[in-house]
């Protein structure tokens, strides 16, 4: 009787050691087809920000600022992109309003633990936009920058560009 | 200890088997894992983003860059023919091989860019802009763009507007490493209608020996834009002094300027009525109709009745049958009575 007790013990604690073994090696398996690693996750975050500002249109935005800009004829245009608006501000020498309005669209969106930055590269010449600095980026754990080719039609006889912006994160 | 023994090969044999579809399950899996894994790292799917972001933009840009290289090359062509011995084109055909030349590369013959063939289009030619993007790509984005341009032609189905139909084939291509793992290929018909507004009169400026007449394009619009029978002194004189172009599908094409024909155009036909002050010694024989002016068809000398209008300060002369269909009949006095 206590030998046939020893035995059933002795299946039971091997049974779910093997069980474990198994579940163990299915878990690993399942999971590593599903998180992306924490650098992946930052390159998709800049893109999608860029990417968000590339081909948003300003009509499509409900943003006080934005909206103040509409009123007040400083923006006229409302099927331009955010990233248009902001170069035909650079065109016109206007930064002032292309700062404000990246920083009132960007800083609700990107948490604050993330340093941001929004650079138009012309030529050989780098202005920047916006910058929100938590820390240098040359003390950052990881940078992030995504670069668009951006251009603007501003009449019948000008074309403004090409030239680049970058949006770059850092933490 | 003989039993202690045999259920612990029993306890092993259970282990091993568990073991051994773990490994089952990984061997089966690992193929799928590891695939799954490559393509998640962001050398690959953030870069086919990144190109794919920029081949759709290159599109974008090959529209905007043939709208403005259009509006220049037009505007250079008239200067360039002015220049020319004050030349215009044989016909269509010639016209658009020029244009064409012109706004691929800004000279009148591609294979043969020299300063006197230039059609003063700037840097604004196609493959300038073209050139532009394709390089700030490489230098910023490791992409490689190679383009071809096979045609470009240019037609006209409105009054003020033109359009221009450009073929080109472009490739795009990863230039970050030596394995190019993403490219696309691609033949492009791109067609965009480019305003006439703003753009130099070319019958008036090519023929004008004194190199006063540099009337730009613009449109009239006012109460008798769409109807014919409206006219009257008051809305003719206010059309005069605005200075613009309007619809009539009795006049001369934008186009047609450029090879000199004056046959009726009933889709794209504008006229204007000319400023003396344009001219340096204006005919008062002739019809002031624009492209009846520069051809002489209306003139005394061909047998039409000129009659003068007051239009402010200005002395108008507009042939008789002009004069009546603008209403102004009554208001004038006869200039000229052919002989």
């Amino acid at each position: 009787m206590r030998k046939s007790n020893k035995k059933g013990y002795y299946f039971i604690i091997d049974a779910f050691i093997g069980s474990t073994i198994i579940f163990l090696s299915l878990l690993i398996i399942l999971n590593g087809g599903i998180k992306p690693s924490k650098i992946q996750y930052n390159y998709e975050m800049a893109e999608e920000y860029s990417t968000f500002i590339l081909n948003t249109k300003i009509q499509d935005l409900n943003n006080e600022y934005v909206n103040s800009l509409t009123t007040s004829h400083a923006i006229n245009d409302t099927t331009l992109t955010i990233m248009e608006q902001v170069d035909l501000f650079y065109y016109n020498n206007d930064t002032s309003h292309a700062k404000f309005m990246i920083q009132n669209l960007t800083d609700p969106l990107i948490a604050q633990k993330y340093s941001f930055s929004y650079d138009v590269i012309d030529g050989a010449k780098t202005v920047n936009i916006y910058n929100r600095t938590n820390i240098n980026t040359s003390d950052a754990k990881l940078v992030v920058a995504s670069k668009k080719i951006t251009f603007l039609q501003i009449n019948s006889s000008t074309l403004f560009g090409p030239v680049m912006t970058e949006i770059k994160i850092w933490i | 200890m003989r039993f202690k023994f045999r259920m612990n090969r029993r306890a092993v044999l259970f282990s091993l088997i568990s073991v051994l579809f773990s490994v089952l399950f990984i061997t089966i899996f690992s193929q799928e894992f590891t695939s799954t894994y490559e393509d998640r790292i962001p050398g690959s799917n953030i870069r086919i983003k990144v190109m794919d972001v920029y081949t759709r933009n290159f599109e974008v840009y090959i529209g905007d860059s043939v709208k403005v290289a259009t509006y220049h090359t037009l505007d250079g062509i008239t200067i360039y023919q002015h220049n020319n011995g004050r030349m215009f084109f044989k016909d269509f055909s010639e016209f658009n091989k020029t244009f064409r030349d012109c706004m691929t590369c800004g000279y009148v013959n591609c294979s043969n860019q020299i300063p006197s063939k230039s059609c003063n289009v700037g840097d604004y030619s196609l493959k300038s802009r073209l050139d532009n993007i394709t390089a700030l790509s490489l230098q910023q984005l490791n992409i490689q763009t190679n383009y071809t341009l096979n045609s470009i032609d240019i037609r006209q189905d409105y009054p003020f507007e033109v359009e221009v139909t450009v073929n080109i084939s472009y490739n795009v291509t990863d230039d970050s490493g030596a394995n190019y793992y993403a490219r696309w290929t691609k033949n492009s018909i791109i067609t965009q209608e480019v305003p006439i507004v703003g753009l130099l009169e070319p019958t008036g400026y090519i023929n004008d020996s004194t190199n006063t007449y540099r009337q730009r394009i613009a449109r009239y619009s006012g109460v008798c834009e769409f109807d014919e029978s409206c006219w009257t002194n008051t809305t003719t004189q206010q059309f005069y002094s605005q200075n613009n172009f309007r619809y009539y599908s009795g006049g001369v094409s934008f186009l047609q300027r450029y090879w000199n024909d004056n046959s009726v155009s009933d889709c794209c036909g504008i006229e204007t009525i000319m400023h003396p002050t344009q001219l340096s010694n204006p005919d008062r024989t002739n019809s002031y109709i624009d492209h009846y002016y520069w051809s002489g068809s209306y003139s005394c000398a061909a047998g039409n009745k000129i009659v003068s209008l007051k239009f402010g300060s200005d002395n108008v002369s507009l042939d008789e049958n002009t004069a009546s269909r603008y209403g102004v009949t009554n208001q004038s006095t006869v200039y000229c009575t052919p002989p």
